[in-house]
């Protein structure tokens, strides 16, 4: 009989067990008849004879190797109704433990779907991210691609916005420039068409695009008849070769189209002009080591192939290979694993909170077990079932935690900051599920080990006498429960700390001041068709003319227009060179901006940018007359020091003279990041200017929301084909640049509260717990002669020791641990005295408060009921 | 009815159990009573290991069973030899001669 026969038919082989042995009962019966009994007696002797029935059919039982299945099977039973049976005690286990595996499967649904599942291309973890050194130009991207033997590169610049026409409304898109390589790098084949091809990467090929798949399904609807059409983009229209599949999201989730990356090697702005990032995929074999050796060696062979480029001598140091991943993920790591962590602590705290509740749970069993012990339960067996009953209920918990973690999952990712990369990889694989299910195993035998060593061992004779159940207290339970929830108030320490110190860090950085006057200012992004504002100038004229309607509108106090506005995008950084300093032609070094801005003459009173030297632009700065530009004050700083830059002439990469002069020095505007200093940014009139002045900022007095409709009215009134997108206001979009940082704060925030309830309901519980057990020992002082505030300090002196050595023992951990977060903090020291002493005093008061309750209930017993009390 | 009892290691049961089964198939109830009449009434076992291990040798593969019209009219399991079990009988039957030699010589030396 093979073991699954024996597991399915177990009702079979009881009833033939049973038959066999009283089929032996019969015979001896029989016999006894034969040789003269009774038939009374007969039976009685081959009773007596035969010994216990029931024990044996036990060894019968147990020499069948799937017995420890059966009895499991017997120990879940009985678990289950146990829980039923204590409906109280069950639900508060479950209530907790199902709350903590749900969290717990869910962040971690989002540490998998952001930092560990591979990227979804073939063999991802041979992809690299290439930094040549320097900044990147398209002349080194091609000299390495002939000559690299470790790997295949491809280039790309993401970025890139067009304006999509058609039948459709007119939509502003993001998307990406790319070589030829750089799908055959990635390896993903395209859903429908091709990638592009050499030729069509060449200057002066016919235009063409490959889509993403979600604007295949936007605009074509997922029609297959897709490839041949073309598409308008910024009024070219490009042929539509290829459709890219679902998963393929590069460089970024928002990138809605490919056009190719055309280098032109004889035009030597389009080398060493503008940045393009290059990836790699390592050529079988290979290992990163290498590869980084070879690029890290090309250094010197670029100097040799471009002689007549002298580069200066930090050009190379930096140059590195990195596992894509890495590179794409790397900023949010951290935040992440912090936020697995500290609810990785919430769940230890809630074990810690049930195995409490069971091993005081378990002190009241004492009685149950000791009798199952004399009817023949070794000490393994008991134990065995008390650690399934635990391993139940923590697989209850995980699997209803599971089912509230994937019902809720899109709603928490919905909460996400918008920045955080892979976004559209989480959900509830394999390896969460299985994440889940090992959480509630190792759950289950964390808090249901103790409980269940501490009752099998505990000896049967005492426990079955009377006076055994209260003096039963172990002092090694007792000492057992106190160092566990310590132990906990310490974790919930070291979370508050950590909380209260990224909130003061979100604090400090969103009352940074930005550099610009951020009330009532509204931004919006407006691009003209290209068909009906063909060259600059007129482009200009319509910028013009919506601002000057806008500025007629009731509630609007100012506008201007410009290329870019402060976390609004649109930021083009750049080089340029200083009249009278060595060549950067030569020397290939070049000053650096951190953003160029062409603005309309108004911007800086619009933006209430302060002038601090010189003179801002006027309505006279135009085309024909001196090119002037303003600079940043920190830009001044960095390449002119304390002297004034006032007079001084710079001018672009590859553009002949004239010089343009700079005029005025501006205030520092933090433009990209509130936790930057302030950007270095080169101003240049707009009428001075031929890039794509797209942004609109407008100083109003009335309602946001009034107003957006009104300006789409009016660009519709000036161009109907222009769409207008991305209106917020200045402080929408500060709060959207501090999105990260808030939403850390705030999730440890409620993590930590979380934390500090259990804390102190576990304190809360030790002492009730003590209280109760001690109920006669309370009555016996009390007749002798203690007080009631006897009583109440004795109390509350052990609930406060208790939380103080959990205080004390939290703060040193908090000491070690907070340096971790150094990295998230801003304008916070990891070990800030004044958030330590606090959240010190804060938990020793709800400490005391936790113990207080029980404490009084002490204090108020009556000593007559109490010295009677079992 | 409970006469002297000859107690017998769990080890040395087995081993008399697969000798009474090597004759030919037997019920739990035959087999204690062939090994009290062949022994002539000295080994009497003690029914409460009988059946358990029975049962153990039947795990181990060494014996197999099947219910069968007995004597009685009534249906009742029969214990039978497996080889490996007619194999396992000569190991300890060995095993046994070598161990009743070696006693014998101790007592023998004592003389």
């Amino acid at each position: 009989m093979t073991w699954w026969q024996r597991l399915l038919g177990r009702k079979r082989i009881e009833a033939q067990l049973d038959a066999e042995l009283s089929d032996h009962i019969e015979r001896q019966v029989a016999d006894y008849i034969r040789a003269g009994m009774s038939e009374a007696d007969a039976r009685r002797e081959a009773q007596l004879l035969f010994g216990g029935v029931e024990r044996m059919k036990e060894e019968c039982r147990d020499a069948r190797p799937t017995r420890w299945v059966e009895d499991t099977f017997q120990d879940v039973r009985y678990a289950l109704r146990q829980l039923r049976r204590q409906a109280g005690f069950s639900t508060v286990a479950l209530l907790t433990l199902v709350i903590g595996i749900a969290a717990n499967t869910t962040i971690f649904a989002l540490v998998n779907g952001v930092l560990l599942r591979p990227l979804p291309y073939p063999e991802p973890d041979r992809l690299v991210d290439v930094r040549l050194g320097g900044y990147q130009p398209p002349a080194q991207f091609l000299a390495f691609r002939e000559r690299a033997r470790t790997l295949r590169i491809g280039a790309y610049r993401d970025g890139r916005e067009l304006t999509l026409t058609g039948p459709h409304e007119p939509v502003r898109l993001r998307g990406a420039l790319a070589t030829a390589g750089l799908f055959s790098v990635l390896g993903t084949r395209p859903a429908l068409g091709r990638t592009f091809r050499d030729e069509e990467v060449r200057p002066g090929a016919n235009p063409v695009v490959i889509l993403s798949h979600r604007l295949w399904r936007q605009r074509f609807g997922g029609d297959a008849d897709v490839l041949g059409r073309s598409l308008v983009l910024d009024s070219v229209p490009r042929l539509i070769v290829g459709v890219m599949p679902a998963e393929f999201r590069f460089p970024d989730s928002n990138t809605a189209f490919w056009m190719p990356l055309t280098i032109d090697p004889s035009d030597s702005g389009d080398l060493w002009g503008i940045n393009a990032w290059t990836i790699g995929r390592l050529r079988s074999g290979v290992r990163l080591e290498q590869a980084r050796a070879e690029v890290r060696a090309f250094t010197p062979i670029l100097r040799e192939l471009f002689p007549s480029q002298a580069f200066a001598p930090t050009w190379g140091r930096a140059a590195d290979v990195v596992p894509l991943q890495e590179q794409l993920v790397g900023d949010i790591r951290r935040t992440m694993l912090v936020l697995l962590a500290a609810i990785g602590s919430v769940m230890l705290i809630v074990c810690v909170n049930v195995a409490n509740l069971l091993l005081t749970r378990g002190m009241a069993r004492h009685r149950e077990l000791a009798i199952r012990g004399a009817l023949g339960a070794g000490r393994g067996r008991l134990f065995r079932q008390l650690l399934v009953e635990s391993l139940t209920l923590s697989l209850l918990a995980g699997i209803l935690g599971a089912a509230l973690a994937f019902a809720s999952l899109q709603s928490v990712v919905s909460l996400l900051p918008a920045d955080v990369p892979r976004v559209d990889e989480i959900r509830m694989d394999t390896a969460v599920l299985g994440y889940a299910l090992g959480l509630s195993l190792l759950t289950g035998l964390l808090f249901g080990l103790l409980p269940a060593l501490r009752a099998s061992v505990s000896s049967v004779g005492a426990a079955l006498s009377q006076a055994g159940r209260s003096m039963m207290t172990g002092r090694m339970e007792r000492r057992v429960s106190d160092v566990l929830a310590g132990a906990e108030y310490a974790l919930a320490l070291v979370l508050v700390i950590g909380a209260v110190l990224l909130m003061k860090s979100f604090w400090n950085l969103s009352r940074v001041d930005p550099g610009f006057r951020a009330d009532r200012l509204i931004s919006a992004t407006v691009v003209p068709s290209e068909l009906e504002y063909p060259d600059a100038q007129a482009r200009r004229q319509f910028a013009e003319q919506l601002v000057t309607r806008l500025r007629q509108l009731p509630g609007v106090d100012t506008a201007a227009f410009a290329t870019t506005i402060p976390f609004g995008g649109g930021v083009a950084s750049g080089v340029f060179a200083i009249e009278g300093r060595p060549d950067p032609a030569t020397t290939g070094v070049w000053s650096q901006t951190d953003t160029f801005a062409h603005v309309s003459p108004e911007y800086l009173r619009v933006l209430g940018i302060p002038l601090l030297a010189g003179r801002a632009f006027t309505d006279a700065d135009k085309e024909g007359t001196q090119l002037v530009a303003l600079v940043s004050r920190s830009l001044a700083e960095e390449y002119w020091g304390d002297a004034s830059p006032l007079g001084a002439r710079i001018k672009n990469p590859g553009q002949d003279p004239p010089w343009i002069t700079i005029v005025g020095v501006v205030g520092d505007v933090r433009w990209i990041n509130l936790a930057d200093e302030g950007s270095a940014v080169l101003y240049r009139p707009a009428a001075q200017s031929s890039w794509a002045l797209t942004r609109v900022v407008a100083r109003i007095t009335g309602d946001p929301a009034l107003l957006a409709r009104d300006l789409r009215g009016i660009v519709a009134s000036v161009d109907k084909d222009a769409p207008v997108s991305d209106i917020r206001t200045a402080h929408e979009l500060l709060a959207e640049s501090v999105a990260q940082p808030r939403f850390t704060a705030t999730v440890l925030a409620v993590f930590a509260a979380v934390a500090l309830f259990l804390g102190a309901i576990g304190i809360y519980g030790v002492m009730a717990y003590a209280v109760t057990r001690r109920t006669q020992e309370i009555g016996v002082r009390v007749a002798l002669g203690a007080s009631r505030r006897d009583v109440l300090r004795q109390f509350l002196g052990r609930g406060l020791g208790l939380a103080g050595a959990g205080i004390t023992v939290g703060l040193c951990g908090a000491l070690l641990v907070t340096r971790a977060l150094s990295s998230l903090l801003f304008g916070v020291e990891p070990v800030d005295a004044a958030v330590f002493v606090g959240v010190g005093f804060t938990l020793a008061a709800v400490g005391l408060l936790a113990s207080y309750l029980p404490a009084r209930r002490a204090a108020l017993l009556n000593p007559v009921e109490a010295l009677r009390t079992d | 009815m409970a006469s002297s009892r000859f107690p017998i290691p769990q080890g040395t049961l087995d081993m008399l159990i697969l000798q009474i089964l090597s004759l030919e198939p037997v019920h739990g109830y035959g087999i204690a009573q062939r090994l009290q009449q062949v022994s002539r009434e000295v080994v009497q076992v003690n029914q409460g290991s009988l059946y358990p291990a029975l049962h153990r040798l039947e795990q181990k593969g060494w014996l197999s069973s099947t219910w069968r019209q007995s004597e009685t009219g009534r249906e009742a399991k029969f214990y039978s030899l497996t080889r490996a079990g007619k194999k396992q009988l000569a190991v300890e039957k060995e095993s046994w001669k070598r161990l009743a030699v070696a006693v014998r010589l101790i007592f023998d030396e004592g003389k």
